[in-house]
């Protein structure tokens, strides 16, 4: 079979031709050179809904979902370089300089054990939900926490790759919007609540059902006499149910408060304002008003601590 | 040999390239939207000059255009499969040279059926594969060789200024001669002169 010289083509004749294409063959197809990139790049415009990344081992996919294409675009590439084909970072470049969006919705990363994928991820300038999975090495968890932290709206961690309360604490203060931690056993392991004090997170969200009355108490004492400037806004925990409520408010100068009201966060977050009825207010050493709330649940309890601004 | 578009039993006479001219019915020339915003409404006065494609690729054309004059109005690109019989021996018959002159007259035409079959056809050939299969079955350079290619422009281009830079010294060596006094000129003259006459005794 003779090749086809595409190039031969009049520009404006390579519109249609994309549009008889899938989205992962005109994504291959941008990948033969600069100037396939370049052609894709002014005649093919797709718009990009979202674009979630998954790192499992020696593989990194990409689900993109695109407007006018029912199915969504799905493409994988090895972690580690082979001989021939495109390294990691460049391919990663290409793609999402052809889908025009260096905003990622959700990255998944169970780790792999080629750290140099987190330098290819430097290339992202917005992640809104980062996840750190339970079975991510520590060494790669760490790495991607200290690229993408600056650009992420939420991380969600499933283990804590963090040796100390120091690594841990320094990483608190580093992020600065919405943290979840999910981990069983958060202060079994070699960790404190203190770690929250200096946080510079906006919120903070933490499912610990082995902490006690006693150790939440002592936060929200330290909290209230602002011992720490915490720029946080709210903070939720899932604890246990047997928590005694009474206990834990008991000598926080707590008022119960039973109409609605409405709490608003930070632009940065861009979450919706929350709205909920009850709750206690407590106010701190340097005038900031907070509120306590409780929600039971089936085993457990909600504990929420919003901070007015 | 033009009149106005109502009739489709109105006959055009198009101009190709080699100044040849030929009959093609109002109806079928309707197809192209280059005509319509061009000729519909004025009519033409002597025969339409598409004077950049060739009488065989432009006969080809309005071949495929006059057999879909009774086809319902294009409205979005189809897939191969929904080719008639026609259709397939239509495009099976073109050797690339061929198929790729219609491509572009078409798409100067702005025949949308046409086109549109043309590219599906083209989208085909690029079907499910991934880059490296890409690579045989289109002529485009990869990477590496525009990476040489932009090379040996370098190196083309570093040559070029080196000896444009030599012609500027050589004009400034001249401008400079014809500056000096007459003495002095007569000086540098057999300087060089003696510099040429002890260069040949050495060899």
């Amino acid at each position: 079979m003779t090749p086809f010289p595409l190039l031969r083509l009049p520009r404006l004749a390579l519109i249609p031709v994309f549009q008889h294409m899938e989205p992962s063959e005109i994504i291959a197809f941008s990948l033969l050179s600069n100037r396939a990139k370049n052609l894709v790049k002014m005649l093919w415009k797709p718009s990009v809904k979202t674009i979630s990344f998954l790192v499992v081992s020696n593989d990194l996919s990409i689900l993109a979902y695109l407007s006018n294409y029912d199915k969504p675009l799905r493409l994988h590439i090895k972690t580690k370089t082979v001989n021939g084909m495109i390294p990691l970072s460049k391919w990663l470049e290409r793609v999402l300089d052809v889908l025009n969006s260096f905003s990622i919705f959700q990255i998944n990363l169970h780790g792999s054990p080629q750290l140099e994928v987190c330098d290819a991820l430097a290339i992202l300038k917005e992640v809104r939900h980062l996840y750190i999975m339970a079975n991510c090495p520590n060494s790669f968890a760490k790495k991607a926490l200290e690229i993408l932290t600056p650009v992420t709206t939420e991380t969600i961690m499933f283990k804590i790759p963090f040796e100390s309360q120091e690594e841990l604490e320094i990483f608190m203060k580093s992020n600065r919007k919405y943290l979840s931690i999910f981990i069983e056993g958060f202060s079994e392991l070699k960790f404190n609540m203190d770690a929250f004090l200096v946080s510079n997170s906006l919120r903070l969200s933490l499912r610990e059902k082995s902490l006690s009355a006693r150790r939440i108490k002592q936060f929200l004492s330290n909290w209230l006499q602002n011992e720490h400037n915490s720029p946080l806004e709210h903070l939720t925990m899932i604890i246990d149910e047997s928590v005694d409520r009474l206990e834990l408010l008991e000598g926080l100068d707590a008022v119960p408060f039973s109409e609605k009201r409405t709490f608003h966060y930070s632009k940065d977050l861009e979450i919706p304002p929350n709205t909920f009825s009850g709750g206690y207010d407590v106010r701190g050493m340097n005038g900031k008003d907070a509120t306590i709330t409780f929600e039971g649940g089936y085993q457990r309890t909600r504990f929420d601590f919003y901070v007015w601004n | 040999m033009t009149s106005p578009a109502s009739s489709s039993e109105v006959k055009y006479l198009i101009e190709s390239s080699e100044g040849n001219t030929f009959d093609v019915s109002g109806a079928a020339l309707r197809q192209s939207n280059t005509f319509n915003a061009m000729f519909l409404n004025i009519g033409a006065d002597g025969p339409i000059p598409f004077t950049d494609y060739n009488e065989a690729t432009l006969k080809k054309v309005f071949e495929y255009c006059e057999h879909s004059v009774n086809e319902e109005n294009y409205s979005g690109p189809k897939h191969q499969d929904d080719l008639s019989k026609w259709d397939l021996n239509f495009f099976n018959e073109m050797d690339q040279k061929m198929f790729i002159d219609v491509i572009n007259a078409s798409n100067f035409l702005d025949i949308e059926r046409l086109t549109s079959y043309c590219c599906e056809r083209i989208a085909r050939m690029l079907r499910g594969k991934n880059t490296q299969e890409m690579i045989k079955v289109i002529t485009l350079p990869t990477a590496e060789e525009l990476e040489a290619k932009q090379k040996v422009e370098e190196k083309k281009a570093a040559a070029a200024k080196k000896v444009a830079e030599k012609a500027a010294e050589t004009a400034e060596k001249t401008e400079t001669l014809e500056e000096l006094p007459v003495q002095q000129l007569v000086q540098t003259t057999r300087n060089k002169l003696t510099r040429k006459y002890l260069s040949f005794s050495n060899e």
